[in-house]
């Protein structure tokens, strides 16, 4: 069957579609995230660059003393202490003799000094053989960092030059203490994510700031700098649950019907082969009956005497009936399985009811019943009908027989069509025993027979009106009767003209 | 000439009346019980006509019609199915297969079997 594919074909489409939204908005997050961070990071070390510029610039101010005192380390300790007293941030200042010609400045790993966080900064003192070499604290700057914060959990420290971490506020992690492997560690700057030293999760953005020399990292934790993913995730992956459970029942659902059409099929098949069947063999006996009763009738074997005739025609004519009930029980099960099938063709109702009543003359001459076809007294061209002569002449045949069967000796038949409104009407009126009031309703339905007409000994099982109607009906048609017991009975057949 | 009518049908009860009806009516009238027997004296009898029955033994009606068909030397033999099997599939395909008529045996009498194989010799 087509089940499987569709289910997965669905199921496929549901995940496709939850990928078509939670990719991107994956991206997005990771990317916001680091945005944020770097954002964070570079100010922070646009500040330690500024704090060691203007700690830079104050040993210029000292460097101008040291000058102005004749670049002589003899006059050094008296410069230094007016030095340190206007300047408490640093803790130390020495003239050392230059280390070759260096122009350059050098900023050495941050130490613990009585306490206290400081760094080493040496810078070359202009005309003289001299270095400045200066012990800073860097609480300030420390205390900047601690302030940070990279959303609720998140924190900013700093690796230095020496690759290890300082300045961290993370609880469990000790300071100055080498940094373990970190995606951007080869690189001054970067981002990744790994596993820090207290064994978060964590998303890091690192920017180097060239002056002092750190690398200054923002870390969030992956929980919180990633929570709108991991959300995204867990909807998404409900949605696919959702839609698992929908697939399956779409699943479950679509076997049961397949399995219930396929017992319907299988069942409906069977009985029409069934009916098919019995049909077939209640016919073979009927035939041979209704075979050998006419050649017999017909003297094909020898003349019979009147009375032999007689009874000989009566069998015959309730092995009819009987072959009549086989038709029609074969026609009833077709109709409610839907399979009568119509073959509809144009038709000239004149012609048509000519052929029709035509059948039925012999009956009525036997009957003792005047029958017949009254032409519209308008000589209006009568359009032509679709109908499915075969079948209408089956339904139209059934009312004749009925009104001639069920009729008062010596009665009268007549059928009359018209063109009434968008309709062709068709009417079948006899002087027979009409319908008991108040039955005509249940006229229509199967295996019914009017009380009368039971009494009265005709054959008939009560399928015949119910034929008729679903013939009517399947022409897209109308019937009606209109009735009085024991005066007679009028159907009428209102087909429509396209 | 009498002219020839091949008459399949596997009931006796149908078989035997329609044999005596058409030999009063003055034809030549050869029986078979079953479908390969039928195909067999359809071939060597070549008869004017044949009257069909579908539900027959060994090969149905269906399958002789098909069977003949193929054979050039009988094709063209016409061939009134008599069956009681009615259905309109039914039907369809017996005129299909290349059957000239199909009557269902309960709704017609002797007398108009012997008007159609009258009007088709």
């Amino acid at each position: 069957m087509y089940a499987w594919p569709i289910i997965i074909g669905v199921g496929a489409i549901f995940i496709f579609a939850n990928l078509l939204w939670l990719y991107p908005f994956m991206q997005d997050v990771e990317a916001g995230a680091t945005r944020y961070q770097a954002e964070i990071a570079r100010r922070v070390a646009g500040r330690a660059d500024f704090f060691v510029e203007k700690k830079l610039r104050e040993m210029g101010d000292l460097a101008l003393d040291i000058l102005e005192a004749g670049a002589d380390p003899k006059q050094m300790p008296k410069v230094a202490a007016r030095f340190l007293g206007r300047h408490p941030s640093f803790i130390a200042v020495d003239l050392v003799p230059a280390a070759g010609a260096s122009a350059e400045y050098s900023v050495g790993p941050v130490t613990l000094s009585n306490g206290k966080k400081t760094v080493e900064i040496t810078a070359p003192l202009p005309y003289a053989p001299y270095a400045i070499k200066a012990q800073v604290t860097v609480g300030d700057i420390v205390g900047e960092i601690a302030e940070e914060r990279v959303g609720s959990f998140g924190r900013v420290y700093v690796i230095d030059r020496a690759g290890n971490i300082v300045f961290h506020q993370y609880e469990g992690i000790v300071n100055g203490a080498a940094a373990s492997a970190r995606p951007f560690m080869s690189i001054e700057g970067g981002m990744g994510t790994y596993a820090n030293e207290a064994g978060t999760d964590v998303t890091g953005v690192a920017v180097f700031a060239p002056s002092i020399g750190w690398t200054i990292v923002a870390e969030a934790p992956l929980s919180e700098a990633w929570a709108s993913k991991y959300q995204a995730i867990r909807l998404a992956s409900f949605l696919m649950f959702l839609g698992a459970i929908f697939v399956a029942m779409l699943a479950w659902s679509f076997r049961k019907l397949v399995g219930i059409a396929e017992r319907e099929r299988a069942l409906s098949i069977a009985k029409t082969e069934y009916i098919s069947l019995l049909a077939h063999q209640l016919r073979t006996p009927l035939a041979g009956t209704k075979w050998n009763l006419r050649t017999l009738i017909d003297g094909d074997w020898g003349a019979l005497n009147a009375k032999q005739k007689r009874f000989m025609e009566r069998s015959y004519e309730t092995n009819e009936q009987m072959i009549v009930l086989v038709r029609d029980l074969l026609d009833v099960t077709r109709i409610e399985e839907g399979r009568f099938g119509f073959a509809f063709k144009k038709g000239d109702m004149g012609a048509f009811l000519v052929r029709v009543v035509g059948d039925f003359r012999d009956q009525a001459k036997r009957s003792g019943i005047t029958l017949t076809l009254k032409k519209p007294r308008v000589k209006a061209r009568m359009p032509m009908v679709p109908m499915d002569e075969e079948k209408l002449a089956m339904a139209v045949g059934n009312l004749i027989d009925n009104a001639i069967r069920y009729n008062k000796p010596s009665g009268s038949v007549e059928v009359s069509f018209a063109r009434e409104g968008s309709g062709a009407v068709i009417r079948i009126t006899d002087t027979g025993v009409g319908i008991p009031k108040g039955q005509e309703r249940n006229l229509f339905s199967k295996f019914f027979r009017g009380e009368n007409v039971v009494k009265m000994q005709v054959q008939g099982f009560g399928l015949g009106l119910y034929i008729v109607k679903n013939i009517v009906e399947g022409h897209g048609g109308k019937i009606a009767v209109a009735s009085k017991e024991g005066e007679g009975t009028t159907f009428t057949i209102t087909l429509p003209v396209r | 000439m009498k002219k020839t009518v091949l008459v399949v049908e596997d009931d006796k009860y149908l078989r035997d009346v329609l044999v005596e009806k058409l030999m009063k009516e003055e034809f030549e009238v050869v029986s078979a019980m079953d479908g390969r027997v039928a195909l067999d004296l359809t071939v060597k009898k070549i008869p004017d006509i044949v009257v069909l029955d579908i539900i027959v033994p060994e090969m149905n009606g269906f399958d002789y019609l098909e069977a003949k068909a193929k054979d050039k030397t009988i094709a063209k033999i016409p061939v009134i199915i008599l069956s009681n099997l009615g259905q309109k599939e039914d039907v369809e395909r017996g005129l299909a297969l290349g059957a000239k008529d199909y009557m269902i045996k309960a709704h017609f009498t002797p007398n108009d079997l012997i008007a159609k194989v009258r009007s088709l010799i």
